[in-house]
């Protein structure tokens, strides 16, 4: 199995070193998270992503998940971890103390899902779009709907996805087919089909809330037409208890070569109830604020993937022997293949890498989160201005 | 930069995770013998004469 150290004194050395930035340090935000205090948090997301996430990559390995009677079944383990998972908080690490978060700065979010996806990458992604979700929502939906959301993706206890791709579009989101169609009560009815969705139905939370754009029947074609709606697995009653199942049913999850305790599904709508988020026909803008960040978390995976292979790369370095080097010590015909000089390049290559992506990684969670705070301060200003 | 770290760290992670996997192979190991063995058996001494020369030229 492959072994894991978490890299808690390089997180910290930029921590220390490159929190002093200009722009970040108006915000005024963040002058309470100490370095000690980040250490204690660091040092116990080590324990539970070496101890209890990390043997979850070997079983979701093994034990794809799977498709049954309509509903996804993650590997074995999978949802007892979650349950540790949410209870100890991580989920909340980087949101707003308002829905339950912790209030910790996206610097130190980034640096745990470092960890968690050198840990295991397939159950990360149970977790990884709710944050997402999260954002998208609190950025650009009415208050009833945040107070009736955000507390329970925060808790951990409903998740969220992101639901972009269909089978005639992925990149080019103007040849949306998927169509919402508005009621009297105010809600729309979502109609298609969506393909590729990350975690887009599972057996780990209560409900799932799917972000969804779709093309309202009177808007025009092409990406100026699109809007997006909150489609939840089961509809959510006024006092927040979870009520009927939505017209959402998996068809089919996809076969991979990676990942495979992540199910990654074919989701189709079938009038499923929805609720528009942000303005009508800009559903691409309040998707963006999920999708940047995303971007980054999907940049953070391939760090973590990097991490670890490097450091079993390095372990087995060290204890595998082959051939002599040229300046040999060796009294038994073969040196450590770490004493060979094109391994050490290659490790340090690596090493090298590994270090100015998770150097790069800190800072553009600094400035992500700098231009997420002036676009809400924007926001508010424009609102007081406008009802003044 | 979002786009940019998006898919520069994908990239990199799939040279890194190929460079760990030839790790496991041992594959540098014979590049190097190789090389040595080119170095000391073959092309050394030609190398020092022709260095001396170039030598005597300046």
């Amino acid at each position: 199995m492959p072994s894991y150290t978490a890299p808690v004194e390089d997180m910290l050395f930029l921590f220390e070193k490159l929190r002093d930035n200009k722009n970040y340090n108006e915000l005024k935000k963040y002058d309470e998270v100490t370095t000690d205090l980040v250490k204690d948090i660091l040092d116990e997301a080590a324990k539970i992503n070496q101890n209890l996430i990390l043997p979850l990559a070997k079983i979701g390995d093994e034990n794809p998940a799977v498709l049954e009677n309509g509903v996804v079944r993650t590997p074995p383990g999978y949802k007892e971890a979650y349950q540790k998972y949410i209870e100890d908080g991580w989920t909340s690490l980087s949101c707003d103390p308002k829905f339950g978060g912790q209030g910790m700065p996206k610097t130190v979010s980034a640096f745990f899902d470092e960890m968690l996806s050198s840990a295991s990458l397939s159950f990360k992604l149970y977790s990884e779009l709710s944050i997402g979700a999260y954002n998208c929502i609190n950025h650009h939906a009415p208050e009833e709907i945040k107070e009736k959301y955000l507390p329970k993706i925060v808790e951990g206890k409903w998740s969220g996805t992101m639901c972009l791709t269909e089978p005639v579009c992925g990149t080019d989101l103007g040849l949306l087919k998927t169509k919402a169609v508005q009621q009297s009560d105010g809600t729309y009815k979502i109609s298609g089909q969506k393909i590729f969705i990350t975690s887009g139905d599972h057996d780990l939370t209560e409900n799932i809330i799917h972000l969804v754009l779709a093309r309202s029947t009177d808007s025009p074609a092409g990406t100026k037409g699109i809007s997006l709606f909150l489609v939840p697995k089961f509809i959510v009653n006024d006092d927040g208890t979870v009520g009927q199942r939505n017209g959402i049913s998996t068809g089919s999850i996809e076969s991979k070569m990676g990942i495979k305790g992540s199910a990654t599904c074919v989701l189709n709508f079938d009038e499923a109830t929805g609720y528009m988020i942000g303005s009508k026909d800009k559903g691409l803008n309040a998707m963006f604020t999920m999708m940047n960040l995303e971007r980054i978390v999907v940049g953070i995976q391939g760090l973590g993937i990097s991490e670890i292979a490097y450091q079993n790369s390095l372990a087995y370095a060290k204890e595998r022997k082959q051939g002599k080097t040229n300046n040999t010590k060796s009294t038994n015909g073969a040196d450590f293949i770490i004493e060979h000089a094109d391994i050490r390049k290659s490790l340090l290559n690596m090493k090298s890498i590994i270090e100015g992506e998770r150097a790069l990684c800190f800072w553009l969670s600094q400035q992500t989160e700098v231009s997420l705070i002036i676009q809400m301060i924007k926001l508010n200003r424009k609102l007081l201005i406008m009802f003044r | 930069m979002t786009p940019v770290v998006k898919s520069l760290f994908t990239d990199l992670a799939m040279e890194i995770t190929n460079d760990a996997m030839q790790i496991h192979g041992d594959m540098d190991i014979q590049k190097t013998k190789e090389l040595s063995n080119y170095i000391e058996i073959i092309e050394l001494p030609q190398f020092t004469k022709e260095q001396i020369q170039f030598k005597q030229l300046i």
